[in-house]
């Protein structure tokens, strides 16, 4: 249920231009330009006549809250849906079947309904949409922080011995010969490994 | 002439230790001179003493320090050494006290002026200053300012730049070692501080407790065995601590030994031509509590003198620094520890160095067993008490206590790039203002 709701939901939003509000059970609330529609999922592996009927039933008892009411079934429900019985009621059909989703009718537009979704206004919905954006792309910047920090820290811990061995090596005795030639200064400083270790100090 | 050449011959250093100041330049070799930490305020002596200064630009400047000068002043001075003025307290000026910084300022103008140079090629000494490793931010900057005013009072040929060197650096550049802890004992304050290449500043832990912890129980045990009055005078108590004072191997078994053959530890010492202090046979265990305060004040004898407010152990903040009371020193090395990097912990493990008066006490022969020195103290500290990294524990003391600050600082002025401007957060470089 979970997958097939999200692939209606996905290819309605994707392909016709619906919006996701929120879900329950096997209802799907979306808004449609200023309508709120109720896509009544009723997806099974094996339909009778009285079952499509009892769905198209429940669905339209939806039409009192909802704008529009789409009846969402599996392509092998088609034999058993009465097309004149969608131009009476309202309803809209949407047929799955090889993972496509298709919207073969959209439905009538009710006028009269106590509508349970208010269509939102042009700001929620563009918050909406930057939310959403937004949290795709912490998401990735959190996946790309994993991945990075263990090879800044080994990169740092690498550095750091470098930067020590660097600091031995300009500490060897051998360096320090280079002073011997300076006169006057004492021999406790000739012999110092500081004085490297000093003298390679940067700013 | 290239910045090698000129430092051989011009990098002057000047030691601000709380007891004594050492200065001179590089050219001295291995020893400075030295005067005691000290000055005396000409305001604070009597007209008839004022009008023997010949000197008015002495007059002016208010203050007399070293030790050939101001004797001259202080015949017929009553309670001359009370005028004393000692600037440093645990190796800190304080920041409002301006009588001590009087004396801070005359202590460099002295040290210059004894060093007069008239060389073609002279442009100023490049200047390092030892100070503690708590010296607060405010004290350096004034430091500063004060060898800036003493360069403008000579033309600006005075001083080229002027730099700050920690004291425990120092010693571990006197002592050629790039990886250590420094343990410096003062009178007032033992400072632990990790070096590996450079200061570790937030490795520095510092304990409130020295040489005056253990001058305090000499004196209570001075005064239990009846020499509350020599207690008074502080060179005395000096002395007796000295002679008595002994560093337990762990002191409930040296207590049990010194009670079950006091014989063994009980001595005289003679504090003046006519007394002579002895220890009698029931106090002879009380020299252990005399060592053992510097290392660990938290047995529960020391708990009885401090309950009484005959000694004080206690927290105290220095500057920004907090120093800690009862820590013994075991802890407070592995306090440091923890705050260096793991992959040098056991580097600066492997070579401690100690330092500083408060470490330096006697083995007299015979008590070996359970007397021992700073040293072996430490390690069977840190062996009781932080077993598994005992072995990487390896102390030693400094080769020449005395100097090693200023031999120090000598080197790092020599060696430090001129380049290299003062940054006040790392402490380093050459602060110059021409």
């Amino acid at each position: 249920m979970e997958y097939i709701r999200a692939l209606i939901a996905r290819s309605l939003e994707d392909r016709y231009g619906y919006r996701y509000l929120s879900h329950a059970g096997n209802l799907v609330e979306m808004v449609e330009g200023m309508n709120s529609v109720a896509v009544y999922i009723a997806v099974d592996d094996i339909y009778g006549e009285a079952e499509v009927n009892r769905y198209m039933a429940e669905a339209s008892a939806l039409r009192e809250r909802y704008n529009r009411v789409i009846l969402a079934v599996h392509e092998s429900a088609l034999p058993f849906i009465d097309p004149s019985l969608l131009e009476r009621t309202g309803l809209g059909l949407v047929v799955v079947g090889n993972g496509n989703v298709e919207l073969k009718y959209p439905g009538k537009a009710s006028t009269t309904a106590n509508v349970a979704v208010q269509a939102p206004n042009i700001e929620e919905v563009v918050e909406r949409k930057v939310l959403s954006v937004l949290e795709k792309e912490r998401a990735k910047i959190l996946e790309e922080v994993k991945r990075l920090v263990p090879e800044l820290v080994s990169e740092v811990l690498r550095e750091r011995s470098v930067g020590a061995s660097e600091q031995r090596e300009a500490s060897s005795p051998g360096q320090v010969e280079a002073l011997e030639s300076v006169e006057g200064v004492p021999q406790f400083i000739k012999e110092n490994q500081w004085v490297k270790v000093l003298r390679s100090r940067k700013r | 002439m290239d910045e090698t050449r000129y430092k051989s011959k011009y990098v002057f250093a000047e030691d601000f230790g709380t007891g004594y100041f050492k200065f001179g330049p590089i050219t001295l070799g291995e020893s400075p001179f030295m005067v005691q930490s000290r000055g005396l305020i000409l305001r604070d002596l009597p007209e008839s003493v004022k009008l023997r200064v010949r000197d008015r630009a002495l007059l002016e400047r208010g203050v007399v320090v070293g030790d050939d000068e101001i004797p001259k002043y202080l015949s017929g001075v009553k309670d001359a050494a009370r005028k004393l003025k000692y600037p440093l307290k645990d190796g800190v000026v304080k920041f409002d006290d301006e009588d001590s910084w009087l004396v801070v300022r005359e202590l460099a103008r002295y040290a210059f002026e004894r060093f007069p140079v008239s060389e073609a090629g002279f442009e100023g000494w490049y200047v390092v200053i030892a100070l503690s490793s708590l010296a607060p931010d405010y004290m350096i900057r004034r430091i500063f300012s004060i060898h800036e005013e003493l360069d403008r009072q000579h033309g600006g040929r005075l001083i080229k730049a002027v730099t700050v060197i920690s004291q425990p650096l120092a010693v571990a550049i006197a002592e050629n070692a790039v990886d250590c802890i420094v343990i410096e004992g003062g009178h007032g304050n033992i400072q632990i501080a990790p070096i590996s290449y450079a200061l570790i500043r937030e490795g520095v832990v510092a304990l409130n407790r020295g040489g005056a912890e253990a001058n305090a129980v000499t004196r209570e045990v001075l005064r239990d065995i009846g020499y509350g009055d020599v207690a008074r005078e502080e060179y005395v108590v000096e002395l007796v601590k000295r002679e008595l004072g002994l560093v337990p191997r762990k002191l409930d078994g040296a207590i049990r030994d010194a009670k079950s053959n006091p014989d063994k530890y009980v001595t005289r010492v003679r504090v003046s031509p006519i007394t002579e202090i002895e220890v009698p046979r029931e106090y002879a265990w009380t020299r252990f509590l005399i060592g053992e305060v510097v290392f660990d004040p938290r047995h529960e004898v020391f708990e009885s003198y401090v309950e009484q407010g005959r000694l004080k152990i206690e927290d105290a903040v220095v500057g920004d620094v907090v120093l800690y009371g009862e820590m013994d020193l075991a802890s407070g090395i592995v306090e440091s520890l923890k705050r260096v990097p793991v992959e040098i912990q056991e580097r600066v493990l492997s070579n401690i160095i100690i330092s500083g008066g408060a470490f330096k006490w006697n083995v007299p022969r015979g008590l070996e067993d359970h007397a021992v020195d700073s040293v072996t103290k430490i390690g069977i500290m840190v062996r009781d008490r932080f077993p598994n990294i005992a072995h990487s524990v390896s102390a030693r003391t400094v080769k020449d206590p005395q100097f090693s600050v200023w031999r120090g600082s000598i080197i790092y002025g020599f060696a430090l790039p001129i380049h290299v401007k003062w940054n006040e957060q790392e402490r380093e470089g050459w602060h110059a203002w021409k």
